[in-house]
């Protein structure tokens, strides 16, 4: 039993299209890179074109949303005005009120119903450009798993009654990023992983920990240690599984460097540095990395952009460093690649395409509507869509050559979730409703 | 009589910088209009072309260099300690020869207690200083104005009210007089105090960098003053103002321009609440205010469009202020608008003195100073564009797709505008009614900020290096 869920772990990663894209079990969805195989997407809408239903939700989060058959698993604050509000911290005056509690809610992916909602966990509040609940759930169409800024990781089934529930910080001592914690887990291997990679408040290690997802219990836990300081230690990337050779490795990027992890033990395989050449002390990583073929590419603020070989072993700066650019960065949104081309989406709107063998640019910094981009784009069915932070998805042609096939705004001022992909339906989550988007 | 002192040295005032080539402040001159009547400057150079020197500086670094008397003198941090006996973070200013970047002296300021709440760590000293003969006026981290000597003890003699230095070696500040707006005044500021003084005549006007609370976002004791007048000798306070009170949107990072309107001298204050607002320098009279945000529509649910404030400085030309608004560039990109506003009102002269505006499409979030030029606007946005508007209608003319973010205010001297980009980029332009880049430049380490001009030099600053560039 445990060998065929190791097994369905494995399909869904390695072999997600065949899955036909009906669904999307985490952040990066099936194939872990933001790209899906389904057809028939829609290329245009707006709030009265192609939207088969929108439904509210309690209040704004970065997560995005995670389906698997009927249901969709939505992370939230509870809504503001329900008792007090969360407290506004450190963070940008910008930001709409919201509850303290943090949900997990499941939506019908037919009709938008909504079927449940749980609380995980009080304690929300707001910090930098997010709050409490920016990890986004993580399914395997058994159970669903739910991680939040303070720390809470829950187990659920189906129905979303509470499996097991541990507390983080609790167990290991208190997070200590500049901006909160954000991270999405990854399920991978009959594991659940989470990496706390922090420095800015704290002088605990940084680590990686793998539970059971069935019982809560811990599998491995991992010191990932890093010479970066101050803030740089800091960062919001999820981890992602990366084929090499025989063996996968898990990505794990922060502290200046990206490593490869043993999925089984969480030893660590290898590691390439080449992020922070300036040894900026304020060199947080936000985006998460991207596998490719045989490439890993990641970026930390204002760049450079990195792309390394994987599959090394040990300290591999000097012989897998392929190549970097300096002229392009991306800080929150993570790349997308079909393996011939890469698009780095920067965050002011500047959408570049590279080779990903070389890092020659068939086109570079292209300007997209004006705005800010913090979702990472999705590639699939022929199209790749950018979501702005207003809303404003542009659908751009796959290829060397820049081309806009689209504009597509919604109503709203602070999207930061990325677009997730179910059959032939885009799920995209504003700040104030969950859409699912097709052609009608 | 106060009054009649201060008009009767402002006519004088408005020619505090002692060479005509001396750049003694943020923009140069009260107006804040960053035009240079200098000669001759580099068009194009890279790290082996045209870099007469390099000084280092701390390790990050906010602030913009000036030039006066043969010195140059910029805010940084202490992450490369020039006294070895001072180590650890700190809010520095240094001050370099202008002629050979020789290190002359510094000013070292202990962080506040309270931390990145009120004084962000390594953000060092983001206040340029503002140099008035022999005297450098600066806020310090600890939120603090500062008057000291510009010679330090190299004169040989310890200036005072202030003479208990705890540091008085020859490479140490002489410390004239402080002011230490947080407790003496009650200010708290978001972050950072960062306003740039301005001195006209006997008196330093500076934003006190009152802001809300980093954690609750209100602000903590709407009573402190946001607008300062302070005597230049004796470091007293002449005047205060807190006209926006509990109504700052965040930060007041912004700095006070001065200007003299059909003979009326003005001094204006940019405030936390997007409002502008203009006083009688010698009195702290109210001229008149405008609300820069008039323009935004509310919201389906009542709250305002956005949260912009006033970041950029405003400028004065002629019977004109321009200024454009804005938000902590860290927030990202959103729309703004461009201000040109007649400054011979009285009162509230929101619906009276608009002369023109650019607003949503045709203009983003800046906290770029424009600079004014031969009837042209030199304007920048905060998402990556540098445009080019008539004064008289406010008619774009053109606007320049930068590809990367700008923080920095355009400057316009021989023929052309020199603008800095956070890809490290200072991007050279015909001055002039159509787009033309002449150069595109890079040193090492350089993001954000604004280039000074003085005496035939350009002076860049990175975060942790000064670069004299002159041909």
């Amino acid at each position: 039993m445990r060998r065929a869920s190791a097994l369905l772990g494995a399909c869904l990663a390695l072999c997600g299209p065949a899955w036909g894209g009906e669904n999307w079990p985490q952040w990066r969805g099936p194939s872990h890179n933001g790209t899906s195989d389904s057809a028939g997407l829609p290329l245009t809408w707006s709030e009265t074109q192609n939207v088969k239903w929108k439904v509210p939700l309690p209040s704004w989060s970065g997560a995005t949303p995670a389906i698997w058959g009927d249901r969709i698993f939505v992370a939230s604050p509870s809504a503001a005005g329900s008792g007090a509000d969360a407290p506004a911290g450190r963070t940008m005056a910008r930001l709409k009120p919201e509850g303290q509690d943090l949900l997990l809610l499941c939506f019908s992916r037919k009709d938008g119903r909504q079927l449940w909602k749980t609380r995980l966990c009080g304690g929300n509040s707001q910090i930098g450009k997010q709050n409490m609940s920016s990890p986004s759930p993580v399914t395997d169409g058994r159970m669903v798993w739910a991680l939040t800024g303070t720390g809470v990781l829950t187990g659920l089934d189906l129905e979303g009654k509470v499996v097991w529930q541990e507390d983080l910080q609790k167990k290991y001592g208190k997070f200590g990023l500049l901006w909160g914690y954000g991270a999405s887990p990854l399920l991978w291997d009959d594991k659940l992983i989470v990496p706390v990679m922090h420095g800015m408040h704290t002088d605990d290690p940084c680590y990686l920990v793998a539970f059971d997802p069935k019982t809560g219990k811990v599998a491995w836990r991992v010191e990932r240690p890093t010479d970066a300081k101050q803030e740089s230690p800091d960062s919001y990337a999820t981890p992602v599984p990366m084929k090499a050779g025989d063996r996968t490795d898990i990505l794990v990027v922060g502290g200046d460097y990206v490593t490869g992890h043993d999925p089984k033990t969480g030893r660590e395989v290898w590691r390439c540095g080449g992020f922070n050449p300036k040894g900026s002390e304020w060199w947080r990583t936000v985006c998460s990395p991207l596998p490719a073929g045989d490439m890993v590419f990641g970026c930390t603020k204002q760049g450079p952009f990195v792309a390394c070989r994987g599959g090394g072993r040990g300290l591999v700066t000097k012989t897998h460093l392929a190549w970097t650019s300096a002229e392009v960065a991306c800080d929150v949104p993570t790349p997308v690649s079909d393996g011939k081309y890469l698009y780095v989406l920067g965050d002011g709107g500047f959408m570049t395409c590279f080779d990903p063998k070389t890092g020659k640019a068939f086109y570079q910094k292209q300007r997209l509507p004006r705005g800010t981009y913090s979702a990472s784009p999705l590639l699939a069915d022929g199209k790749i869509y950018v979501t702005s932070e207003r809303a404003r998805t542009t659908v751009l042609a796959p290829g060397p050559e820049f081309k806009v096939l689209a504009e597509n705004p919604l109503d709203d001022d602070y999207t930061l979730s990325s677009i997730a992909v179910s059959g032939s339906d885009l799920f995209i989550r504003t700040s104030a409703n969950l859409y699912c988007i097709g052609k009608k | 009589m106060k009054r009649a002192l201060f008009v009767a040295l402002s006519a004088a005032a408005a020619l505090v910088p002692a060479r005509a080539d001396d750049w003694p402040m943020y923009g140069g001159r009260p107006d804040r209009n960053m035009v240079s009547g200098e000669k001759n400057l580099p068009e194009a150079w890279d790290a082996a072309k045209n870099v007469r020197w390099t000084a280092d500086l701390g390790t990050e670094t906010f602030s913009n260099p000036v030039v006066a008397g043969g010195r140059v003198f910029i805010g940084t941090n202490n992450g490369k300690p020039r006294d070895p006996g001072v180590r650890g973070d700190r809010g520095v200013v240094m001050c370099f020869s202008a002629e050979d970047g020789k290190f002359l002296w510094q000013a070292v300021h202990d962080k506040l207690p309270t931390g990145s709440a009120e004084d962000w760590p390594k953000i060092g000293i983001s206040s340029t200083p503002c140099v008035a003969g022999d005297r450098v006026y600066y806020v310090s981290n600890r939120v603090e104005l500062v008057c000291c000597d510009a010679l330090g003890f190299s004169d040989g003699e310890n200036d005072g009210p202030l003479k208990d230095e705890k540091r008085a070696g020859e490479r140490d500040a002489d410390f004239v007089w402080t002011l230490d707006m947080r407790k003496d005044l009650g200010v708290s500021p978001l972050n950072a105090a960062a306003s740039s003084p301005l001195v006209v005549g006997d008196l330093v006007f500076v934003l006190t960098g009152q802001g809300v609370d980093d954690e609750k976002r209100t602000v903590k004791n709407p009573a402190a003053p946001s607008f300062l007048a302070v005597d230049r000798i004796t470091g007293k306070v002449v005047w205060k103002d807190s006209s926006p009170g509990d109504r700052i949107l965040s930060g007041q990072w912004s700095s006070p321009a001065y200007g003299v309107v059909e003979g009326r001298p003005q001094v204006a204050f940019p405030g936390g609440d997007g409002w502008l607002y203009a006083f009688e320098p010698g009195t702290g009279k109210p001229l008149w205010k405008f609300n820069c945000r008039a323009h935004e529509k509310l919201k389906a649910d009542g709250k305002p469009e956005t949260l912009n404030n006033l970041v950029a400085a405003p400028v004065y030309a002629g019977h004109r202020v321009l200024i454009a608004v804005g938000d902590n560039p860290e927030n990202g990109d959103s729309p703004g608008c461009l201000r040109a506003i007649d400054a011979r009102g009285q009162g509230d002269v929101t619906k009276s003195h608009e002369l023109w505006r650019l607003a949503g499409q045709e203009f983003g979030c800046s906290i770029s100073n424009v600079a004014v030029h031969e009837g042209l606007v030199y304007t920048a946005e905060l998402g990556g564009f540098l445009g080019c508007v008539e004064l008289e209608t406010g008619k774009r003319l053109w606007r320049h797709d930068l590809l990367a973010t700008v923080w920095g205010s355009p400057v316009v001297a021989d023929g052309k505008v020199y603008l800095r980009t956070e890809d490290g980029h200072v991007v050279v332009f015909r001055a002039g009614r159509e787009a033309r880049v002449l150069a595109t430049n890079s040193l090492p380490g350089l993001i954000n900020g604004t280039v000074t001009v003085s005496n035939g030099v350009l002076y860049i600053a990175g975060q942790a290096k000064l670069y004299a560039v002159g041909r």
